[in-house]
């Protein structure tokens, strides 16, 4: 019955927190330090003898350093700042507003997220294209326009397509805070004087102003180090950026060998960067929140009425869900039933057929890729989730040690590009053969274990902070066990969040291509790289094909997600 | 069964939270007899909370000991700790803690799991809980289905299911609007007598605290300024805080004229007169305490006999409140307020009487600061 003070309580903790520890500091923190070591050998391998500075040197020295630094920054900052302006306009029109049809927008508003970013920019490129782009061929042949106007192969064009992709993040994290925000300080604002416009200026826009910043940073890091859109629009272009840059001199250095040094010092360069940003982000991120989704709130605050403004704000969200989902999708489906790549036409619609389902069905390589995704899949959502919850629960709900250094070390990889963590499993399993990952589809696995930690962790700790500390204590006080706490009481609560995160991870496992594409071996392809490699080889309508199947499935992932995640919040209060 | 056997006791209970210089529980002494409803009254932050949460074992005390029938449930000094669980305490939350994904009838069923009970003993309990806070037909409802009154009522029942050696309840009536916090007081009061258990009582209200209590611990700053039953508490207060909390709100200075064969005199703006009987020197200065509604009003032409206390005055203002009024009556050159009933009403710059007795006027030696 009763027992020592200290020795009670303290020792499972400290136990627990050990273990969590080493499991993070094994995902996070060894492949990071080989990376950086890589940096300083003299062939760029973490276990050889000597010591260089000459890949620093040279990387500093490198002509192309500052295009590189440019180019990046340019391409963040506009995404940042596209996504940001479409993810205010649309929490304000979808949360404040008597817009019609609202909750049928509201519900559509994070089906684009369904298009891996990868499937988004190449349905741009059969739209705007300079030759074979829809509406390029279209424009010019109707109006006359000269061909290749637009040219999506560009900073611009990457821009935009990054900048929608990230759009509807940018909604998610500001619908709450907008929908939110106390009517009445609106209402005290218009009974002081205050028309719309100040009202907007003055009150409004001032305590968002947190939410804004911080979903600012993070679209600003996400822009930092995705491959995806730069690597599908920007190497074809020959513009680079960090993430494009790294993935080109592991598979195509300019003298034929990995350039491990080259690669492992400009991490280095680029990490203290993107480690600060991440700090920044993560002290504004206490709350957690904002990676929760929508509540279900029950009450809706006073909508705003639009008045004249009812049609053209519709026709604009319209043509915003067109841009963003009908179009792209449209023309993947259209590519995928062309038996070769065309110039759009209507003589075309002839001689469509299934083959290039067909062919990919027959093909053994794709069953294989088919059943490669969703083990990795499932396998990365089900090993995020039990980490993260466990993250979770010690750090927000437990006295134990470490936990400053263990919420650190989880959030840690939102900050670090996909390519880069690629490139470290690559050295730590190519010298560690104890665990003969290299190559197989369990490297990544761990890859995107290690890359959606991050968010894993944000959406758990800001549903365990919002279980009211008392429904624990009542259990406590009822004669309840820690062990009985957590299975009658925690995790039932904290389950549909559960079940978001599973659900969002198993989607984002399923569509990212860079860990994948960095750690490809002969025996671990997955839909993604094999999408990829048909694109790349100019099967342009077989990849098109396997697209349209992807979005498929994704479609229904984002659609359990959503209802997974808003019921998950009306439990915990 | 009130006993005078004494069920907890806790002894130099201190608790200081991390970051904090002061300790918000600072040597306090407790007990609490076997079937008392006995209650911890103070302002927020006096530390009244977390003195219940380390009875619960939610807090844990940084030095002193506390005994629940003879069993020691923490003695800092000795090493010994149990933990909540192992207590056989109960408690009722200020925010209810009803567990949203249970149904009424499971939140109730939880604390006999651990009990050695079969499967139609439980049920057969936890339905006789519910049915005792009036809530047998909810059983098989959602719990967030409720009102904020039932929910209170689920919680309730949660906490005697067990039949606990100790329930504990922690501001549970606050969230309730005024109607239904009456009732509940009532309620709540009866419940602990039907089931005899013993209650420690959590409450920043002093109305509260005088309707349900045998016993009430007044805290302040993480102390225990006065500890009584309600009537000697709100009659004769152990000091100038308490006498203030309890909502005596007239008060004016004085200065201890005499004290001859027990009897203490006060020079107050009102002249010498007898006061409640004290120990403090001649010419100590003091507050003196008279609450408006220990003075009558009498019109002056209805003046009788000479005992007690007696001023005359004028009335300024009567403020007429329904249920009582209220007067401002000029004595000399000061206010004195009066409530009195409506029986019958007074008029503006009608002379008057005031009388009270000498021993509703108490006083405390100044606080030299």
């Amino acid at each position: 019955m009763a027992k020592a003070i200290d020795r009670s309580a303290r020792a499972p903790l400290v136990l627990a927190g050990g273990a969590l520890l080493l499991v993070l500091g094994y995902l996070v923190a060894v492949p990071l330090v080989m990376l950086v070591i890589s940096a300083f050998k003299p062939n760029g391998f973490p276990f050889e003898s000597g010591f260089t500075l000459k890949h620093l040197v040279a990387s500093f020295g490198n002509p192309l350093l500052p295009e590189l630094i440019t180019n990046t920054l340019l391409f963040s900052l506009g995404s940042t700042a596209l996504a940001l302006l479409l993810g205010i306009l649309l929490a304000f029109l979808l949360e404040r507003t008597d817009l019609p049809l609202r909750n049928l927008w509201r519900g559509a508003a994070i089906l684009p997220m369904a298009i891996p970013p990868m499937l988004l920019a190449m349905a741009w490129v059969l739209l705007l294209s300079p030759r074979i782009g829809a509406i390029n061929v279209l424009l010019s042949n109707w109006f006359g326009v000269a061909p290749g106007t637009f040219n999506i192969y560009s900073l611009s064009g990457m821009i935009f397509v990054e900048g929608m992709s990230l759009a509807p993040s940018a909604y998610l994290m500001l619908a709450a805070p907008v929908s939110n925000l106390a009517t009445t300080m609106e209402e005290a604002a218009a009974l002081s004087g205050a028309g719309p416009l100040r009202r907007l200026r003055r009150i409004i826009l001032p305590m968002l102003l947190p939410a804004i910043a911080s979903a600012a940073i993070y679209l600003f890091i996400v822009g930092l180090v995705v491959f995806d859109v730069p690597g599908s629009l920007g190497i074809p272009a020959r513009i680079f950026v960090l993430s494009t840059h790294i993935y080109n001199l592991a598979h195509n250095p300019p003298n034929s060998i990995p350039a491990l040094g080259e690669i492992g010092s400009l991490s280095f360069i680029f990490l203290i960067a993107l480690a600060a940003l991440g700090l920044v982000y993560h002290r504004m991120g206490r709350d957690a929140r904002r990676f929760v989704t929508i509540t279900g709130k029950a009450t809706a605050p006073r909508l705003w009425d639009l008045g004249i403004w009812r049609m053209p704000v519709t026709v604009g969200l319209a043509l915003y869900f067109v841009l963003t989902l009908i179009l792209p999708i449209a023309i993947l489906i259209w590519t995928s039933l062309l038996p070769y790549q065309a110039r759009i036409s209507p003589a075309l619609v002839e001689v469509m057929n299934f083959d290039n389902y067909a062919t990919f069905m027959r093909n053994s390589r794709s069953f294989e890729a088919m059943k490669n995704s969703i083990i990795v899949a499932l396998v990365s959502a089900s090993l995020v989730v039990l980490l993260s919850f466990a993250v979770a629960i010690y750090v927000t709900r437990t006295k134990g040690p470490w936990r400053t250094s263990i919420d650190l070390l989880a959030f840690a990889p939102m900050a670090i590009p996909g390519v880069m963590i690629g490139m470290a499993l690559i050295f730590v399993y190519l010298t560690f053969d104890a665990l003969p990952v290299y190559g197989t589809i369990w490297i990544i696995v761990i890859a995107f274990t290690t890359e959606y930690l991050a968010y894993g962790t944000r959406s758990a700790n800001g549903v365990a902070v919002q279980v009211h500390p008392e429904l624990e204590e009542a259990g406590r006080m009822s004669g309840a066990g820690a062990w009985r706490i957590q299975r009658r009481i925690l995790i039932p609560l904290v389950l549909p969040a559960i079940l978001a995160v599973w659900v969002w991870v198993f989607a984002h496992a399923l569509r990212a291509l860079s860990a994948p594409l960095m750690l490809q071996g002969k025996d671990n392809t997955v839909m993604v790289t094999l999408l990829w490699g048909y694109w790349n080889t100019g099967e342009i309508t077989i990849a098109a094909a396997i697209g349209v199947v992807l979005v498929g499935v994704l479609l229904i992932a984002t659609a359990v997600w959503r209802s997974a995640a808003s019921r998950g919040m009306t439990h915990a209060h | 069964m009130r006993t005078e056997r004494p069920l907890l006791l806790g002894q130099d209970l201190t608790k200081t939270y991390d970051g904090q210089a002061r300790p918000v529980v600072n040597g306090i002494d407790l007990d609490v007899r076997q079937g008392e409803f006995f209650t911890l009254l103070g302002p927020s932050g006096c530390g009244k909370t977390t003195t219940l949460r380390m009875i619960a074992g939610l807090e844990r005390p940084d030095h002193g000991r506390i005994e629940l029938d003879g069993q020691v449930l923490i003695d800092t000094a000795a090493g010994i700790l149990v933990p909540p669980h192992k207590r056989d305490i109960a408690m009722v939350f200020q925010s209810y803690a009803i567990w949203p994904h249970m149904t009424v009838l499971e939140n109730v069923l939880f604390p006999l799991e651990t009990l050695r009970l079969d499967a139609h003993q439980r049920d057969k309990r936890a339905r006789q809980a519910l049915e005792r806070v009036g809530l047998g037909a909810f059983a098989d409802r959602g719990a967030t289905q409720l009102s904020g009154g039932q929910q209170q009522r689920v919680a309730l029942a949660r906490a005697i299911v067990r039949e606990a050696r100790l329930l504990l309840l922690d501001e549970p009536l606050s969230n309730l609007d005024a109607a239904l916090r009456e009732q509940m007081r009532v309620e709540l009061r009866d419940l602990q007598r039907q089931i005899g258990t013993t209650a420690v009582y959590v409450t920043h209200d002093q109305e509260e605290a005088m309707a349900l209590s045998d016993r009430v611990a007044v805290m302040n700053a993480g102390h225990i300024v006065d500890i009584g039953d309600p009537k000697r508490l709100f009659m004769r207060p152990a000091d100038a805080f308490v006498a203030r909390f309890l909502g005596a709100n007239q008060e004016f200075e004085a200065t201890v004229e005499s004290q001859t064969a027990g009897e203490t005199r006060l020079r107050t703006p009102f002249g010498i007169v007898p006061a409640a009987s004290n120990d403090l020197a001649p010419g100590t200065k003091c507050r003196a305490f008279l609450r408006p509604e220990f003075i009558e009003c009498h019109p002056r032409s209805e003046a009788a006999g000479t005992d007690g206390i007696r001023f005359e005055g004028t009335v300024r203002d009567v403020l007429f409140f329904g249920r009582t009024v209220a007067y401002r009556v000029e004595v000399g050159d000061r206010i004195l307020e009066v409530v009195s009933t409506p029986m019958r009403i007074l008029e503006p710059g009608q002379p008057v009487e005031l009388r009270t007795l000498p021993e509703h006027l108490i006083a405390f030696a100044e606080q030299v600061t």
